[in-house]
């Protein structure tokens, strides 16, 4: 058990990692791209288009990490004056009521993926991305998001210590 | 004709989910979702990813993660020190002028970050202690610096202007310069405050003042202070959008705090960039089901049936307004401002034009209101900022001390209602 417990933090951790990455990414592009329009009056046909998908890849796949690690805003007035075993037992209801959403991202968001795939929609841009490659990015985000519950109600049921309500992933396991 | 039952469920989702600590992004989708199914039925669902993709594609949005990863930059790399060293060694002999340098701290790290909290950590961290060496009053000292730190969302470039510009379909642009005056007004005003309540003793450190001094500080400076000019001249020159803007931001922090000042080395970065990724994913969490929530009001018609059961009604539409910023208030008290802006413009915009409200003054007139929900309690973030830099002070006095300038805010927020033009004026040149 253990060893499935680490492995779902390490891809948590790999996620935010890599969004951390895509998050430097867009002032370099979005610099560059103003640099050639301004120097050498070419800019790029795909910095928007790379940023926007950049984005998109932060925005969809962390929410899973980010609720293992308890750092999702949310109002804590009522669940913070709750404390010990009751504490413990409404941290993990209120992270069991993120699986609908989830549900919703993985099945609606494969059906679009798919339907994109059949009919071999392309974005209407220069690069012209294949767009199922894109809208992928929903359902994976919503698997991640299941995977980042497990992970976080492994943590609160095992006792793990909270620091305000928050878990560190990276530290704690 | 909107159905009570799709309302009630919306309405209990919501509420319900909030309440009891489900993550706010979460708690928005699901009353989001909620909404769809019991107003058109399952395959609905098919609006969620849609409507993600949709919106998550405006460049507009790309300027916020860069914003927040800026401010982080800055904060980390202590820039905010060198702002309040300049504007002490100009103004600091006057009376009150540790406080007066506070503010044009404040005011100027407001040009160069988009976010209250990361304002109030930056410069309140330095300002805090100069004030109380001074001699300034917890109610003055911590006013000042919560009120100061709320310029950052007021005057550009801010976050939840960006925002509010994507959800209205204004220019970013055009709002940018509408917060500029509104901002400086209630600089203005804590400058004032700062010179009447300050003690009377002169500053500690104008016995060796000289325009030499003076100068060369400033010249130390000036890379600090050249930040926001070319972030906002860009801007407002029309050489780059405030998206493009805020990509040069970064590029120029990195430059400043980790080539030219070492404040910030490159083994810093990663935690940096973490905590930035956190915060820009935390934030655009909510953004994704705040649209999930505000696609299911569209398909409702909700918007629609409150912009035209207010103008059958009759209702004078300053009646309207008022009612508006009484629900901002409330929601201020318990959510933090991103998300009082995601629910709530896309219902207040189409009520707000069916009026003839100018949507760029409409949109100034909610960060005046969200400035307000920011040093209020119980979910003051500007206070938690507060209470971070001062651990040894308890969070009931902060909240006390800084009541009283809320007043300043308050007399802002009615004078840019009776007269317009001071957010709108700019905008028109």
């Amino acid at each position: 058990m253990q060893r499935v417990i680490q492995a779902l933090a390490t891809v948590q951790h790999t996620v935010i990692s890599m969004a951390a990455a895509a998050l430097l990414a867009l002032p370099i592009i979005t610099a560059y791209d103003v640099t050639l329009r301004y120097i050498f009056h070419a800019p790029t046909v795909w910095a928007t288009e790379i940023s926007i998908y950049l984005l998109q890849f932060a925005v969809f796949m962390t929410p899973g990490a980010l609720l293992a690690s308890g750092h999702h805003l949310r109002v804590t007035f009522w669940i913070e004056n709750r404390t010990g075993m009751t504490r413990r037992i409404a941290e993990i209801v209120t992270t069991l009521a993120v699986l609908p959403y989830a549900g919703i991202l993985i099945w609606y968001g494969t059906a679009y993926a798919v339907r994109a795939f059949d009919r071999g929609m392309l974005a209407p841009t220069l690069l012209e991305t294949p767009l199922w490659f894109i809208y992928a990015m929903v359902p994976i985000g919503g698997v991640l998001l299941i995977l980042g519950g497990i992970l976080r109600c492994y943590l609160l049921a095992k006792g793990k210590e909270l620091d305000g309500n928050r878990i560190d992933v990276e530290t704690n396991i | 004709m909107i159905s009570g039952t799709v309302i009630i469920i919306l309405l209990t989702v919501l509420l319900v989910c909030l309440v009891f600590g489900v993550p706010i992004a979460f708690s928005l989708g699901l009353a989001g979702a909620a909404t769809i199914v019991a107003a058109s039925g399952i395959p609905f669902l098919i609006q969620v990813p849609l409507t993600l993709q949709r919106t998550l594609a405006d460049p507009v949005m790309l300027a916020v993660p860069m914003y927040i990863l800026m401010g982080e930059i800055l904060y980390r790399g202590k820039v905010g020190q060198q702002l309040f060293e300049v504007a002490n060694v100009w103004v600091g002999r006057m009376r009150g002028g540790t406080g007066v340098s506070a503010v044009s701290a404040f005011t100027f790290f407001a040009a160069i970050v988009g976010s209250s909290m990361a304002s109030v950590l930056t410069i309140g961290r330095i300002a805090l202690p100069e004030m109380e060496k001074a001699g300034y009053s917890k109610r003055l000292s911590y006013g000042l610096s919560a009120v100061g730190g709320s310029l950052g969302i007021l005057i550009p470039p801010s976050i939840p202007l960006i925002i509010y510009a994507s959800l209205a379909s204004v220019s970013p642009a055009q709002l940018f310069i509408a917060g500029l005056l509104p901002g400086i007004l209630i600089a203005a005003l804590l400058a004032v405050w700062a010179m009447f309540a300050a003690p009377p003793t002169r500053n500690m450190n104008t016995a060796a003042w000289s325009a030499r001094k003076a100068l060369r500080t400033t010249w130390r400076a000036l890379p600090d202070l050249s930040l926001p000019v070319i972030v906002l001249g860009g801007i407002y020159t029309g050489i780059y959008t405030p998206t493009e803007a805020a990509g040069i931001g970064v590029i120029l922090s990195l430059l400043l705090t980790v080539v030219l000042r070492r404040s910030l080395s490159l083994k810093d970065l990663p935690g940096v960039l973490i905590v930035a990724t956190r915060h820009s994913a935390s934030l655009l969490a909510i953004v994704a089901g705040a649209l999930i929530l505000g696609s299911a009001l569209t398909l409702i018609g909700l918007p629609q049936f409150l912009a035209k059961t207010v103008m059958e009604a009759g209702v004078e539409p300053w009646v309207v307004l008022l009612i508006m910023m009484v629900t901002w208030t409330i929601l201020g008290f318990f959510l933090e401002v991103i998300s009082i802006i995601l629910i709530t413009v896309p219902v207040f915009v189409p009520i707000a034009v069916a009026l003839g409200f100018d949507p760029l003054w409409f949109g100034i007139l909610m960060v005046l209101n969200m400035e307000l929900a920011v040093i209020t309690p119980p979910l003051g973030m500007n206070l938690f900022a507060l209470k971070a830099i001062l651990p040894d002070e308890k969070i009931e006095v902060i909240i006390r001390a800084t009541l009283p300038s809320l007043a300043i805010v308050l007399t802002v927020l009615v004078l840019v209602w009776i007269f317009p033009d001071i957010a709108l004026i700019l905008t028109r040149f």
